[in-house]
């Protein structure tokens, strides 16, 4: 494990915010998309993005490749969408001297940031391409593996309407997915702040915020950052309480969840958490970024029911329920705070 | 860890343990406000008189048990750390340092040297404040305003404080009480002591008392006390020994003896030896008598004539005259005994009548109502013939005449609660039939019948002015159909169509005497037979 040191972590925190805002040049009114992105980022988690089209979901990965200086790749999926079109595929090619053989043309997979655009739109086949590709950050095609370049992030897409035609994604590829961001609409000043950036003639440049080799050695100390125990704890706590089954299952997760979230789950909220904290400058992790991790950690990894279907219940609201109900580990003496 | 935070963590134990000691104590408060009140309130309508004692008691230890809880509280390192963490909002800083404190790490110094830096300039105060925990403490202050309300209220059925009048017929009692000590003394009977000591301990008491009913409890105990020193035995004893001193004085054992009966003995026993033998055998069968009258109450007595009776039938004068030497002794131990228990008797009577006098005092209405409503008697008689009568005082009475007679009487009523039942069927043969009550104030209604032979004044043995007894002895004779000649109402004190009771005195006398030795009567009834009877011999003397 890579050793980290505090004035390290002091400069680190200061990049995390020039590349916040960098992005926020580009998109405005969405500091806590950047923030989950970028978090997502430096824990090297994928990022599902649900919200409508529009939103500027493409312009923020186009806008972090640009702040950071990596590759970027855009793949549209639609039913037609092969698992070669995402990982590449054998060519046949002939060389100067006319000899023909076959040879690997990498697909947009081999990036550093992957904008996966609808991807519920793309076949199971597909998906399970790309979602292979994201757990072992690695592809084979021919029998040959080929590593993805690092850092590696894919940025999926979905629509949350016009669903005929698509193909959600399973359970098991949604976990996948470290967090879950739900872009909002924007509010009318946001929105009056992006007319004026975008039709104005002139697309905001972002600048380069921060190196290749700068952002890696950020993605490697995220883990390093201390967690105190008590905090671990209430992440098993929380997680645990997902489970409609279980002893300390709160009411609505008993009602509205069939299934609740894998340890990945848990996972992924310390992770982020650990990542929430070097982006802050901190030198350990708190409850609060614990709570702050859960709703995107957590919000996908929730299988509803139906009555939650047909009451209209989100899993956000059973997560913000959760939160407040799941007591974070303090001393069994009364009076103490 | 630094000292500087070791300090900073033992402020915050210290803390702790008073924030926990606030906590438990407003979370225990109603509960402890409702025992309390509990306590108060069982006091208050029972008569367990500790309430106040056992409220105190109860939140002395829930005080100290909150005490020793505070210090006995286990605070480790990581309780104090988080609780001072989450007061200060210092975001997990202190827990986080406590774990990670390896000191060649760069990033766990920071955090040390971080949480030692908030510990340098936090408050304990601030980190653990002690909050007021407003619904217990208005719950508790509802229950103190009841409990102090309980506590200030005089207990339920108590009775008031003691007013001017009542204190000064306490008073009055504890005097008489005092004069009757005296009088005690002067009588120098052999239970004087007791008595005197008895009383003069009662007088002090009484004048200390705060309530009549613990004025009337004095009282009562004391005669519990003084008939508990009553001999079983008195009565019959009493009644051998004055049946004989009776016997002898109608019937001298010889010619110008002196009338008491040791003196008779004494001044035998020197002249035995001139007496013939006809008298020698006279006297014997008479001592034989004697001795057997005494044998169911002097016992001793009876024993002495015996062996001065079966001397004699030896010849053997000497050892007759040392029979009736002892037996003079014996019968005048017998009769100072008799006084000695008499002056208990009396003396608890005395009391009876005091602790009468002040329940009436303090509550006029019930001696009142009892006055009226159970004092009252009313009596039918048919007679015929002459010499029929009936009268009663309180109480009824039947009699008829031509040798037959029923009496029944019931009387009742006194100033206070006294009470008292005698009834009795008489057969009559001209002479005698009647009952007697005993009571106290008290309306009788009476009607009699016939010619009135005779009466006699009523004895009060006890208070002249407030008690009273009625002894309707009997009808002179009489006989053929009698009419009704006039109805009177009479008070307790004056009954009508009494006789003189001297006429059947002896025979009464002789009878109860024997009925007293032979019959198997309890105590009590023995008690009211022996006092009717020494009422009259003392009437008579």
């Amino acid at each position: 494990m890579a050793d980290l040191q505090p004035q390290d972590l002091e400069m680190y925190s200061e990049v995390a915010d020039q590349i916040e805002e960098a992005v926020g040049r580009r998109i405005a009114g969405q500091p806590d998309l950047i923030r989950q992105t970028l978090v997502g980022l430096l824990a090297e988690g994928h990022v599902l993005l649900e919200g409508v089209p529009g939103l500027g979901k493409t312009e923020l990965v186009k806008a972090f490749s640009e702040a950071i200086g990596v590759d970027f790749s855009r793949v549209q999926f639609t039913p037609d969408l092969m698992p070669a079109d995402i990982v590449g595929t054998q060519v046949l090619a002939e060389d100067d001297s006319g000899h023909r053989r076959f040879e690997y043309q990498a697909g947009p997979i081999f990036t550093n940031l992957l904008l996966a655009d609808e991807i519920n739109r793309a076949t199971p086949k597909t998906q399970a391409a790309l979602l292979e590709a994201m757990q072992e950050r690695q592809v084979t095609v021919a029998g040959e593996t080929r590593p993805l370049p690092r850092p590696f992030l894919v940025l999926a897409t979905q629509n949350p309407i016009e669903l005929e035609g698509t193909y959600p994604l399973p359970e098991a590829q949604l976990d996948r997915f470290m967090f879950k961001v739900t872009v909002e609409p924007p509010t009318a000043d946001v929105l009056e702040e992006i007319l004026r950036r975008t039709t104005g003639g002139a697309i905001p440049d972002v600048p380069l915020a921060a190196d290749l080799e700068t952002v890696s050695r950020m993605i490697a100390m995220t883990p390093a950052l201390p967690i105190a125990t008590h905090l671990l704890v209430y992440v098993s706590r929380i997680v645990e309480a997902t489970q409609p089954g279980g002893d300390t299952a709160t009411p609505p997760v008993k009602r509205y969840v069939r299934w609740g979230s894998s340890p990945r789950g848990a996972q992924a909220m310390v992770l982020a958490a650990k990542a929430a904290a070097m982006i802050e400058g901190r030198l350990h992790v708190t409850a609060d970024d614990i709570r702050w991790a859960a709703p995107a950690a957590l919000r996908h990894r929730l299988v509803l029911g139906y009555e939650a279907s047909a009451e209209g219940v989100r899993s956000d609201v059973i997560i913000d329920e959760l939160l407040h109900t799941v007591p974070e580990p303090k001393p069994e003496i009364r009076g103490t705070p | 860890m630094t000292d500087n935070r070791r300090g900073f963590l033992r402020r915050i134990r210290a803390r702790i343990r008073l924030a926990w000691l606030a906590a438990t104590t407003q979370r225990f408060l109603p509960h402890l406000g409702l025992v309390v009140l509990a306590a108060l309130l069982v006091s208050w309508l029972s008569p367990f008189d500790q309430g106040l004692l056992l409220a105190g008691a109860i939140a002395a230890a829930f005080v100290l048990v909150l005490l020793a809880g505070s210090l006995l509280l286990r605070i480790s390192d990581w309780d104090a750390s988080r609780a001072a963490e989450r007061g200060l909002g210092a975001k997990d800083v202190f827990s986080t340092a406590l774990e990670f404190d390896d000191e060649n790490d760069g990033v766990h110094r920071s955090i040390q040297d971080r949480a030692d830096r908030i510990a340098a300039t936090a408050s304990p105060a601030v980190a653990i404040p002690i909050h007021a925990n407003r619904r217990r403490l208005r719950q508790f202050g509802i229950i103190a305003a009841l409990t102090v309300l309980v506590g200030i209220l005089p207990p339920l059925g108590s009775s008031p404080a003691l007013s001017s009048d009542l204190q000064a017929a306490i008073e009055e009692e504890a005097d008489q009480i005092e004069r009757l000590a005296e009088a005690v003394r002067e009588a120098n009977v052999e239970t004087s002591e007791e008595i005197i000591a008895e009383l003069e301990r009662l007088a002090e008491e009484l004048r200390s008392a705060e309530t009549v009913e613990q004025a009337l409890q004095l009282l009562e105990d004391s005669e519990s006390r003084l008939e508990a020193s009553m001999d079983p035995e008195f009565l019959s004893q009493k009644t051998a020994v004055q049946g004989l001193a009776r016997d002898l004085a109608l019937r001298p054992l010889s010619t110008g003896s002196a009338l008491d009966a040791a003196s008779q003995f004494r001044d035998l026993a020197e002249s035995l030896g001139e007496l013939s033998e006809p008298e020698l055998a006279a006297l014997e069968d008479r001592l034989s008598d004697l001795a057997a009258s005494q044998a169911a109450g002097n016992a001793s007595l009876s024993g002495q004539l015996s062996e001065a009776a079966r001397a004699l039938s030896s010849g053997d004068l000497a050892g007759a005259a040392r029979s009736l030497q002892d037996a003079a002794a014996g019968q005048q131990t017998g009769l100072q005994d008799a006084r000695g228990q008499q002056a208990l008797g009396e003396t608890q009577r005395a009391l009876e009548g005091a602790r009468h006098r002040l329940s009436g005092t303090a509550d006029p209405n019930q001696a009142q109502g009892q006055g009226q409503g159970q004092g009252q008697g009313q009596g039918q008689g048919q007679g015929q013939g002459q010499g029929q009568g009936q009268g009663q005082g309180q109480g009824q009475g039947q009699s008829q005449g031509q040798g037959q007679g029923q009496g029944q009487g019931q009387g009742q009523g006194q100033p206070g609660a006294a009470s008292g039942i005698i009834s009795g069927v008489a057969p009559g043969d001209g002479t005698a039939a009647g009952q007697g009550g005993r009571g106290t104030v008290g309306q009788g209604t009476g009607e009699g019948f016939g010619s009135e032979v005779g009466a006699a004044s009523v004895f009060d043995p006890v208070d002249r002015g407030n008690v009273s007894d009625m002894l309707q002895v009997g009808i002179d004779g009489g006989s053929g159909e009698g009419a009704v000649i006039g109805t009177a109402e009479a008070p307790t004190q004056t009954g009508q169509s009494l006789v003189p009771y001297s006429r059947v005195l002896p025979e009464y006398l002789n009878e109860a005497a024997d009925a007293l030795g032979e019959l198997q009567l309890p105590p009590s009834m023995r008690g009211i037979v022996q006092t009717y009877f020494d009422l009259l011999a003392d009437e008579a003397g």
